[in-house]
């Protein structure tokens, strides 16, 4: 038998061979048939039974590794075994309904919380992006947009809101929270990524254990761990956690990529899970599935964005030009008020302030006396173009010498006969004029504000003609006599019982003392002799004697001041009169009065009272 | 790579997180012991031609009022426990965890006697000493502060972590 069993082996094998090459069998059967004729004959059995009493321990042996090395091959033990295992279920579901209810049921149960749960915090995390853009201009924006793509803004949000960046993503062993394998966009992410791996397993077994309830069938996860930077996704898996790093805010799509890719590595190396002894290698092929989950979703907006924005850059080019546009127009006007303001006004006019008024105007806060010329007409010298002036002018009137003897001649313009010569400080006239020319032109030039104190008007040159005609002599006593009235009408008033001036009228003083020095001139031109009589007088209340002293003491004082102007002592009197005695004005007489006596001069002719 | 988990036990204040820093140089702060009771460092390791990559589970230090998180052990393929020489009372601690795990795990351990720079301020005998080494599957006199015996004592650990089936 021995000798049998032997070769017997060899066949079978050779049989088996044989037997799995279809090919062969049909092409060789027939000669294989005569073989086995010759070599067997009809002892077949011998070589065959033994084979099959021991064929469930040989196939015993290596059906498992059959399985497996067939389904990597070509997947085909799933086909066959598929159908089987589903008829088995569906046969054992319909038999024993209840048993299988009574299993699912806390599964299932579990299941459907986990997945509502999610769907609702998917839904508010959308809801929430949809409130905060809806009252936006952003918001408004995205409606535009949505109405113009014809979608809805609830759609056209979500696209916009769920921008996202995958940046590692982690297989992590649950049980000992070793890592198996990280991709990551980043290569240096890597570097750290196991110790990563171990700290977030020993967070999820921290959470689990300081959040789980009473009973075992609700252990609690970690399903996201959220900053203000990114957020962690994590799966969970019966062997193994998928963890992604997200920048942005992540879709439900990748939600459920990131399930499906779990399951999927569960379904393919649910073994390599299982048998897990801290060997990484066999999962260097799930770098494919994990690498598919590092997605970048940028904005569109960002990709147009990388276009020449180029209305914005002509807009800004304008922008610029303008600018210096407008500053060379500012400079040329700051320029043009230097230069006024550096040169010299006219005379009779104060520049106040000279501003720009805008960048092509300027405004002036000029004083001018109305003598002067215009200045409009002064600031034609500078280039002032097209600009607008806004000048603001206060007239007044100047003590300039210039503007004193434009004054003059503006004055003169309507005496037809009068010539002027100007001769240093010294105005002189000359021409015919009638007499009330004559005084009319005296009172006009002198009361021009501002020439008594810096000219001196001579008029010895001006003949005066009139219906008859009148010399020299005669307008020199006319002069004299006007001066004389001049004089002669101005009193000083005292206050009750004093015998000093107030202040507003020891101010009267110097006209009186000015207008005696001017008759006193004027007598001697007309060979007059004259004397001043400042005379007191006292108002009829009081004693007799005491009224006389006090009106003595009044033209004393006077008397006094009018020296004190330099008019000459010796031709002043000061005499007081008493109370003046006249019912009309008793009362109030409290005065001093100016009185001149003069006389023509006769030669050799002096008459004497009381010789 | 091969990659094994390891968790180190022991009393408060016996010196695991200083044979740890002897050891390695980790990322994350020691903050993580008190506030989730453990913190995780690495180290690859040569056995026989093979590097190991040992993740170091250092646990927040116990005592006979408060337990550990048991769940921090799972899929550890080894664990020390370590106790202090210069105080009694730290083996008998000691003990109580080793006895904890093994009700949860069982896999090999390792008993580190640290301290060892110091002088050995128990009253335990080498006898009694020896049958509590006997619960172990090794040990090792270790010092952090110099650094005597660290580096020995954690291949040793490798050794054994590499050796064992895990539960």
């Amino acid at each position: 038998m021995s000798q049998i069993e032997g070769p017997d082996d060899s066949q079978q094998d050779a049989i088996e061979t044989q037997t799995n090459s279809s090919e062969g069998i049909e092409q060789d059967s027939k000669d294989m048939q005569r073989v086995r004729d010759l070599l067997l004959g009809n002892n077949r059995d011998v070589v065959t039974s033994p084979v099959k009493q021991d064929a469930r321990s040989i196939v015993s042996e290596v059906f498992s590794e059959a399985l497996f090395d067939r389904q990597k091959k070509d997947g085909s033990v799933d086909q066959v075994i598929l159908p089987l295992v589903e008829n088995s279920v569906e046969n054992s579901i319909n038999n024993h309904r209840e048993q299988f209810v009574g299993y699912l049921y806390p599964l299932v149960g579990s299941l459907v919380r986990k997945s509502v749960t999610a769907f609702i915090s998917e839904f508010l995390e959308k809801t929430n992006e949809l409130i905060e853009n809806s009252f936006t201009i952003k918001g408004l924006k995205w409606r535009y947009r949505a109405w113009r793509a014809g979608v809805s803004f609830s759609e056209y949000a979500a696209s916009q809101t769920f921008q996202f960046r995958v940046k590692q993503v982690l297989l992590i062993h649950r049980k000992t929270g070793l890592l198996l394998k990280s991709v990551a966009q980043d290569h240096q992410l890597n570097d750290n990524a196991d110790l990563v791996s171990s700290m977030l397993g020993a967070i999820n077994d921290f959470v689990s254990d300081s959040f789980t309830s009473d009973s075992k069938d609700e252990e609690q996860n970690l399903g996201v761990v959220k900053t203000d930077n990114f957020t962690l996704l994590i799966k969970q898996g019966p062997y193994a956690l998928l963890v992604a790093a997200v920048n942005g805010n992540e879709s439900p799509h990748f939600n459920e990529q990131l399930q499906t890719t779990l399951e999927q590595i569960h379904r393919l190396y649910l073994n390599e899970l299982v048998e897990f002894d801290g060997d990484d290698v066999p999962f260097d092929s799930c770098e494919k599935p994990l690498r598919d989950c590092l997605i970048n979703e940028l904005k569109p907006e960002l990709e147009t964005k990388q276009k020449q924005p180029w209305i914005a850059i002509i807009l800004a080019f304008a922008g610029i030009v303008a600018l210096l546009y407008y500053l060379v127009l500012w400079w040329q006007n700051e320029s043009l008020v230097s230069e006024i303001k550096k040169a010299s006004p006219p005379a009779g006019v104060i520049i106040r302030t000279i501003e720009q008024d805008g960048v092509n105007g300027l405004s002036l806060e000029a004083l001018r006396d109305p003598q002067s010329t215009p200045i409009e007409e002064w600031l034609q010298q500078f280039k002032i173009g097209e600009r607008t002036t806004q000048i603001k002018q206060e007239l007044y009137l100047s003590a300039a010498p210039q503007m004193i003897q434009l004054r003059v001649e503006s004055a003169l313009s309507s005496f037809s006969g009068i010539n002027t010569s100007w001769n240093g400080q010294v105005l002189s006239l000359s021409g015919l004029v009638t007499v009330t020319e004559y005084n009319d032109l005296q009172r006009r030039i002198e009361a021009i504000p501002g020439f008594k104190e810096s000219f001196t008007l001579n008029m010895r040159n001006v003949s005066v003609k009139g219906e008859q005609t009148v010399n020299v002599t005669t307008q020199q006593q006319q002069l004299y006599q006007n001066a004389l009235a001049e004089v002669q009408q101005i009193q000083f008033d005292f206050p009750v019982a004093t015998t000093v001036l107030d202040r507003t009228q020891i101010e009267k003083v110097q006209n009186l003392a000015d207008k005696i020095k001017e008759l006193m001139l004027l007598a001697e031109i007309n060979q007059y002799t004259m004397g001043v009589i400042v005379i007191g007088t006292a108002d009829s209340v009081g004693a007799s004697g005491t009224n006389t002293e006090l009106s003595q003491a009044r033209a004393e004082h006077v008397k006094s001041l009018l020296v004190e102007k330099e008019v000459a002592s010796n031709e002043i009197m000061a005499v007081g009169i008493g109370k003046v005695e006249l019912a009309q004005v008793a009362t109030t007489a409290r005065k001093v009065l100016i009185n001149v006596v003069y006389h023509q001069n006769t030669l050799g002719h002096t008459e004497r009272e009381g010789n | 790579m091969i990659a094994k988990k390891v968790c180190l036990l022991g009393p408060t204040g016996v010196g695991k997180t200083s044979l740890v820093k002897r050891f390695v140089e980790g990322i994350f702060s020691e903050k993580y012991l008190t506030t989730i009771g453990v913190k995780i460092d690495k180290k690859t390791v040569t056995i026989d031609d093979t590097e190991i990559q040992l993740m170091l589970w250092d646990m927040e230090g116990t005592d006979r009022y408060c337990g550990f998180q048991t769940r921090y052990l799972r899929g550890a393929a080894a664990y020390i426990i370590v106790v202090d020489q210069t105080r009694a009372q730290t083996l008998i601690e000691g003990m109580e965890i080793h006895k904890l795990v093994k009700e949860e795990c069982d896999i090999p351990s390792l008993l580190v006697v640290n301290k060892s720079d110091l002088d050995a301020s128990w009253h335990w005998t080498a006898d009694e000493l020896d049958h509590y080494k006997r619960h172990f599957n090794a040990t090792a006199m270790t010092s952090a502060k110099t650094g005597e015996n660290v580096e020995t004592m954690f291949n040793d650990l490798a050794s054994l972590a590499f050796g064992s089936t895990q539960e």
